[in-house]
Formats: C-alpha cells, sequence, structure tokens
C-alpha cells in the first residue's frame, strides 16, 4: 500500500495558520481585537503535537514539525512573546518538547501553574486565587497565550461557575493578549450511548456551559477525534477544523478554512492527510 | 603521558573492577547506567554530580594533570543525592521504548502491558473496575508487596550498602489491615522447591560433585581425538557461553526488578511503619497533601510508592468526595506531587466505576497518566469459558482488561485506547494477562461425543436445544457468525 501524500497544515486561506493579519490588526485599529482558537481533544487524542506546532507557528511564523520547510512562512515580530500555561502538565514537560522541537526559547514562556496548586489556594477565595492566576501572565497585548484545560478550575475551586471563570479569568485573560489559545477536553461529551449526561447535576451543566461558551467565544475550533472505528495502526484520529462562533464577526479579511485531516502520531512526530 | 590505550576500561581508582557494565554493587555509584534517549528524570544537578563522581576514577596525565587536582573532589557522601542512590535501586530500570527510568507494579504482565517493563517514575496509573469483584485489589497489593520486596533487598545488602531500605509506602487508607494482607513471594511448586535443594545439595564442594563436574565429552575418552575436532568443540562452548552471557547479563541485572508472589501466602514479617506509612482520606486534602509531602522529604533517597486502594469507596470516603471538587483536587494534588518528585515517585490507585458518576470518572482519568479497565466475565460468560476450556481449566480468563491510556504514549498525542485486546486471569501465582482471542467451540467434536454433551448438560441447567443459535453479544455488536465447522458463541 502507498503512503498517503502528506498534507500541510493551514488554518485560512491565505495559506497560513496564524494569518499575518491577524498580528497587524493591532497596529492598525485603535481598538484592538482579540482573538481566540480552541482544541478540543479527547482520551486517545491528546493535542500535545497540536500545541506545540503552534507554538511553533507563533514563534517562527509556521508549523516546521508538521508542514516541514514551509514556503508561506511570515517572520513574526520579535517583540511578541507566546506564553504556554497549563493546568495538566508541568513546566518540564512542554520545555523538552520544545527544546526538542528547537523552538527559540528567549520567544516562549512557559509559566508553572500546576505545581502545588490545590496545596496553596484551597481554601482561598475563588476571586483572589483567578486574580493571582492572572497577574501570572505577563501584560502584553501582543503576545499569544496558550492555556490548557482551564476547565480543571471548576473542579478545583469549589463553587466555581462557568459565568464566573468567563468573566473574572478568560475574557480578561483574552484582553491581555491578541490571540488566546484555549485547549479543553470534551471526553464528557463523548459516547454517551450508554450513560447519558446528567443536566441535573451542578457540575456537568456548568463544565458544558464552560465549553459551549468557549466554542462561541472562537474563531476557529480544531477537534481532534479518534476514529469512530477504533483504533487503527496507520491512523491516529482525525483534526476537524471548523469555524468558531465569532468567525462572523472578525475583522479578518482571510477566512477560515473548514477542513478535516487524518493525522498519524507515532515517534514523536505527526503526518497529516486526507482520507 | 599515559600509556593507556584508548579503549582501555578505566577502573574506578579504588582497585575493583567497578568498571563492569551494568549495575555496580549497591553503595558504589553507579554511572555506567547512562541511557541514550532519555528524557533525563534527574535534574542537572544531578547528571553533574554523576560526572563528578566519574572523573574522581579518571587517571589524568600530562601538563592539565595539576590543573585538575587543585579542584577539590567532592567525597562520596557529598555525592550521595536522590537520583544517584536511585541508580543503584533494584526496582528502577530504563523502558527499553523510551528510555526513562520505569519501576515495577509487581505484575510482570501489567509491567507488559504498560508497553515500557513497568510505570515510569513520576507516572501515575489508574486501575478501574467494573462490576464488583476485587481483581484490582490484587493488582494494588502486588505493588504494595513489590516495594516491600525492594526494602528488604536493601535490608539484606545492608553490608554493602549505605542505607539499609530503598522504598517506601505511602497508603492512603483507613485500613490499617492492609499492611498484613500483602501477598508473600512465590517460592515454586514442590517440584521445584525438591528441585532447588537438590541443586543447593549440588552445589556444596564434595568429592563426588567436583568429580561430576569435570565430565568431558565421552568420545574423549573412547578414542584420541584428532586435536582440531577438539579445538573446533572449544571455540562451540565459548560461542555458546557468550550467546549465554549477552542474553543472560541483561537479566541478571535486573533480576530483582520483578518478583512472582503467592497470593494465598502473606508477606512475613508484615511491614512496619519504617515501611510503609498510612494516610487517612477523611482528613482534609491540604492535610494530606502536606503528610505526603513531608513523608517524601523525610525519606530522601527511597523510592516513594504512593497507593490509593479502593479510591472513593464509600465506607472509606465521606458523600462529599463524590463531588468534583474534592477528588479532583485530591488527585491534581498528587499529580503534581508526583511530577515534583518525578525521579522517585510513582502513584497507583484503584476505582470501582460503579460508583462513581461518568463526570467524575472523565475527570479522574484525565489526571491520570495510564489507566487501565478491568471488566470481569459475567458469570454465562465464565461458564461458556468452563465449558470449553474443560480438559485445562488453567485457561480460563476471568476478564478483559482494557487499556484506556499509557504512559508518555498518550501524553504525546498517540492513540493507545485498546478495548477488549487482552484478557486477563488471576491465578494464585500470578496475575496474567494475554491476547484475547474469541474462543472457538467445535460443533462437530461436540457432535461426534454424544456423552461429553450429555455431560454438559448436567453440568450446566440451561437449555441445550437453543444453544447452537444463541449468541451472547455485548453493546450491539455484530452476532456470532456461525462458519461451516465451528461456532463462534460469544462475542466480545
Amino acid at each position: 500500500m502507498s503512503t498517503p501524500q502528506r498534507q500541510d497544515f493551514i488554518l485560512f486561506n491565505d495559506q497560513s495558520v496564524i494569518p499575518k493579519e491577524l498580528n497587524d490588526v493591532a497596529t492598525i485599529d485603535s481598538e484592538q481585537q482579540h482573538h481566540m482558537f480552541l482544541i478540543t481533544s479527547a482520551l486517545g487524542t491528546q493535542p500535545y503535537w497540536l500545541i506545540n506546532a503552534l507554538v511553533e507557528t507563533s514563534v517562527s511564523g509556521s508549523p516546521l514539525s508538521l508542514n516541514g520547510s514551509s514556503i508561506n512562512r511570515c517572520s513574526n515580530n520579535d517583540n511578541t512573546i507566546t506564553v504556554i500555561a497549563s493546568f495538566i502538565h508541568e513546566k518540564k514537560f512542554y520545555n523538552t518538547a520544545l527544546q526538542k522541537l528547537k523552538v527559540n526559547s528567549n520567544k516562549y514562556q512557559i509559566l508553572d501553574i500546576i505545581t502545588d496548586f490545590v496545596m496553596k489556594n484551597i481554601d482561598k477565595p475563588r476571586d483572589k486565587v483567578l486574580d493571582m492566576l492572572l497577574d501570572k501572565f505577563p501584560k502584553d497585548t501582543q503576545s499569544t497565550i496558550i492555556l490548557e484545560q482551564s476547565e480543571l478550575l471548576l473542579a478545583l475551586l469549589k463553587g466555581l461557575t462557568s459565568d464566573e471563570l468567563n468573566r473574572r479569568f478568560i475574557l480578561p485573560l483574552m484582553k491581555r493578549c491578541k490571540l488566546l489559545i484555549v485547549a479543553t477536553n470534551i471526553d464528557f461529551f463523548q459516547n454517551n450511548e450508554d450513560e447519558p449526561v446528567d443536566t441535573n447535576n451542578r457540575d456537568s451543566l456548568e463544565i458544558t456551559r464552560f465549553v459551549t461558551s468557549l466554542v462561541y467565544a472562537s474563531l476557529v475550533v480544531m477537534n481532534l477525534r479518534s476514529l469512530d472505528t477504533g483504533r487503527a495502526k496507520d491512523v491516529t484520529g482525525s483534526l476537524m477544523i471548523s469555524k468558531g462562533g465569532q468567525s462572523n464577526n472578525s475583522s479578518l479579511s482571510v477566512d477560515i478554512v473548514e477542513n478535516e485531516y487524518l493525522y498519524l502520531t507515532e515517534k514523536e512526530s505527526t503526518r497529516l492527510f486526507y482520507r | 603521558m599515559s600509556f593507556r590505550k584508548r579503549g582501555e576500561v578505566i577502573s574506578n581508582g579504588r582497585g575493583t573492577p567497578g568498571a563492569v557494565p551494568g549495575r555496580t554493587p549497591a553503595g558504589i555509584m553507579s554511572v555506567n547506567r547512562t541511557l541514550p534517549n532519555r528524557d533525563s528524570p534527574m535534574t542537572p544537578q544531578q547528571n553533574a554530580r554523576g560526572i563528578t563522581g566519574r572523573m574522581q576514577g579518571l587517571r589524568v596525565s600530562g601538563e592539565n594533570t595539576r590543573a585538575v587536582n587543585q579542584v577539590p573532589i567532592p567525597s562520596d557522601d557529598e555525592n550521595k543525592d536522590d537520583g544517584s542512590l536511585l541508580l543503584d535501586h533494584p526496582g528502577i530500570r530504563p523502558s527499553h521504548l523510551s528510555g526513562t527510568f520505569v519501576t515495577s507494579t509487581g505484575s510482570e504482565d501489567i509491567d507488559k502491558v504498560l508497553a515500557h517493563t513497568g510505570l515510569p517514575l513520576g507516572s501515575s496509573l489508574l486501575i478501574e473496575e467494573q462490576g464488583t469483584t476485587e481483581f484490582s485489589s490484587i493488582l494494588v497489593k502486588l505493588f504494595a508487596a513489590q516495594g516491600i520486596v525492594y526494602n528488604r533487598l536493601a535490608s539484606n545488602n545492608k553490608d554493602n550498602s549505605s542505607s539499609s531500605s530503598n522504598t517506601h509506602l505511602i497508603i492512603l487508607s483507613l485500613n490499617q489491615g492492609f499492611a498484613k494482607e500483602l501477598p508473600g513471594l512465590y517460592k515454586g511448586s514442590k517440584r521445584d522447591i525438591k528441585k532447588s535443594k537438590i541443586s543447593e545439595e549440588q552445589s556444596k564442594l564434595s568429592v563426588q560433585n567436583l568429580n561430576e563436574k569435570k565430565t568431558t565429552p565421552s568420545r574423549y575418552k573412547d578414542f584420541k581425538i584428532a586435536w582440531k575436532y577438539k579445538l573446533a568443540d572449544e571455540e562451540k562452548e565459548k560461542l555458546n557461553a557468550k550467546k549465554i552471557s549477552t542474553t543472560s547479563a541483561m537479566n541478571d541485572e535486573y533480576k530483582d526488578y520483578n518478583h512472582q508472589f503467592d497470593i494465598t501466602a502473606r508477606l512475613l514479617p508484615a511491614p512496619t511503619s519504617s515501611e510503609m506509612s498510612f494516610i487517612a482520606p477523611n482528613l482534609p486534602i491540604s492535610t494530606i497533601l502536606t503528610q505526603i509531602e513531608q513523608i517524601i522529604k523525610r525519606n530522601k533517597d527511597k523510592l516513594i510508592r504512593i497507593i490509593i486502594p479502593s479510591f472513593l469507596h464509600p465506607a472509606m470516603y465521606q458523600p462529599d468526595f463524590f463531588s468534583l471538587s474534592k477528588s479532583v483536587a485530591l488527585i491534581h494534588g498528587l499529580r503534581s506531587t508526583v511530577k515534583t518528585h518525578g525521579d522517585r515517585c510513582v502513584l497507583m490507585a484503584t476505582v470501582s466505576t460503579d460508583v462513581i458518576s461518568k463526570l467524575l470518572r472523565v475527570q479522574l482519568e484525565n489526571l491520570f497518566d495510564a489507566i487501565l479497565d478491568l471488566e470481569p466475565f459475567p458469570q454465562d460468560m465464565l461458564q461458556f469459558l468452563e465449558r470449553i476450556y474443560k480438559s485445562q481449566p488453567n485457561k480460563v480468563q476471568h476478564g478483559l482488561l482494557h487499556v484506556m491510556k499509557l504512559p508518555i504514549f498518550s501524553e504525546r498525542g498517540e492513540m493507545q485506547v485498546k478495548k477488549s485486546e487482552w484478557a486477563f486471569r488471576n491465578g494464585r501465582k500470578r496475575f496474567e494477562v494475554e491476547e484475547w482471542s474469541i474462543p472457538v467451540d467445535d460443533v462437530e467434536s461436540s457432535n461426534s461425543k454424544p456423552t461429553a454433551t450429555q455431560e454438559s448438560h448436567n453440568d450446566h441447567d440451561h437449555d441445550h436445544s437453543y444453544e447452537h443459535e444463541t449468541s451472547h453479544s455485548k453493546s450491539g455488536a455484530d452476532n456470532a457468525t456461525n462458519p461451516k465447522n465451528t461456532r463462534i458463541s460469544l462475542d466480545y
């Protein structure tokens, strides 16, 4: 069997992942627009490689690990910085990965927000914890922030609601940067044949509301999911790119290319291809 | 000017053959076990210290010698820290897939299923179990017993090692009797015990044994063999010896990595508080986490195995633990602790999926690095398997083992959800995991043996008139196919 042709990862119709225009908007408009990309993933399709690719794009203009030496490479502003913050992975996890990809370490910053988070904040008021978290992020409106599994805050901070999390953390964070990329786990919404979602449960209601609000607030939604037929040796899963709720309100002249790739992740490298 | 050859192995400067590749004796800092492509679990400082220790053994000649000599060489005691001591730990070995250091779960087959020959240090493993069976409790006891055995190995080697223990267990449970329930080491069958006694006798120095050892091929005695043939024989022997030594070298190097346990025996003497610490789960989460942190700090230089047997068992955990805010906070805090001490800490938990909601289950699964799900067979399936394997009752599996997450690989984004690929069988001396294949019932053979059919009628009180048509299927799976001569009765 011949190997399928490798495809380039693109999100916009100018063949880019983060369009150059998105960087320039801030300098042209007096009222800066802030954008959000959303990555949704599940148990068998973790978004590690996609986050790395987006960091690469943010730092060097193109996802080199996915697309190879792309022609459509636009160099980013030297002053911008990419910030990665994860509620599930430690600092070393992304540090090792990005070092392996040889991403310029001066252009990204990894925040350690997982270590002793519970020990330090378990009895503190929610507002205080969210403010403290917010203060950890740099106040650079040209920066890109990648936030992994922020929905865990709904479980970690007792009584926190989806609206509160959005109002006190996600929206202020979005205003601090030009692009906020949120990765979230949607395992809860999948395979509900055996046990449907209990909508009377407060926790499940808040998580559902939060994920839905992210979809509405985002420009692009990248959904990673495993094949319906189960595990395959030559396919890890599918990456579906679709428009988010804000795609029509955006001032960008470029359009989102809705697409579905299959991808194969093995030995720390990922390849995209079509069906 | 040194006359030492370039390829020559440099001794450790103590006049002992410490440069033998592989494990060095306990107490002597090993530096040979550096691995290619390892996601260094040690901190850079630990690595640097390791190099210093190695440099200590180097004999450097020439003009640079003076400069090197002027550098104060730290003593052995200064070199000792968490990572370096763990290099000599019998329960730690490199993963053959990723190069990270792993430790055994106490079950060789589970180690294989985890793909790294163990659980990587700094990782957490969740064993889920469906139904009302308690297979996961066996696994958690094996995990604990293995840690105690590591510790006792160090105590036995007390003369060689500076510290008398190398492993500490932290149990998050109210059941203090857990320590007394751990399985003992499997000593072999009666025949094995007899054999080992005989070999022991033979290994003793006696005139008869020495005579037997010096046996030569009979043809040497029969006639004068040409010297060339004799040389060929000797070369063959050498080659065989080499082959055996290379294969056994790996096994010998990690011979204390895995142990076989007998679940009907008990680990004696029972573990003491110096080997195992209990923390009650009904304490506030911050107290639990602080206590664990203190125990880890108190037991520096030791492998820490944190165990949560029967997590969220209603008898042990208060109702508020079944809300997200408490259980997720606890596991998130533990995850952070395990990652912080990633070079010497592992976590294993078991949970019954029947007592928790889907939301809680998904959130807990999200926080673990590896997840195995045990699905015991229902009664009718077990009866079917017993009938199929009537002549080989040892072959009857007890359930399916689903792999939901594998350490390292799943994090990287690889799809490692393997449902119904493995089956498990719990025996007295081993928790076996093997590839699951649908058992085939040969219709012809059963037809040709009416007596056997009759027997099965007597054994089982269900209606056999429909037996050939019925097929048990689960979760809407396709019905079993009926080829000409064979019948697949169950489809999982």
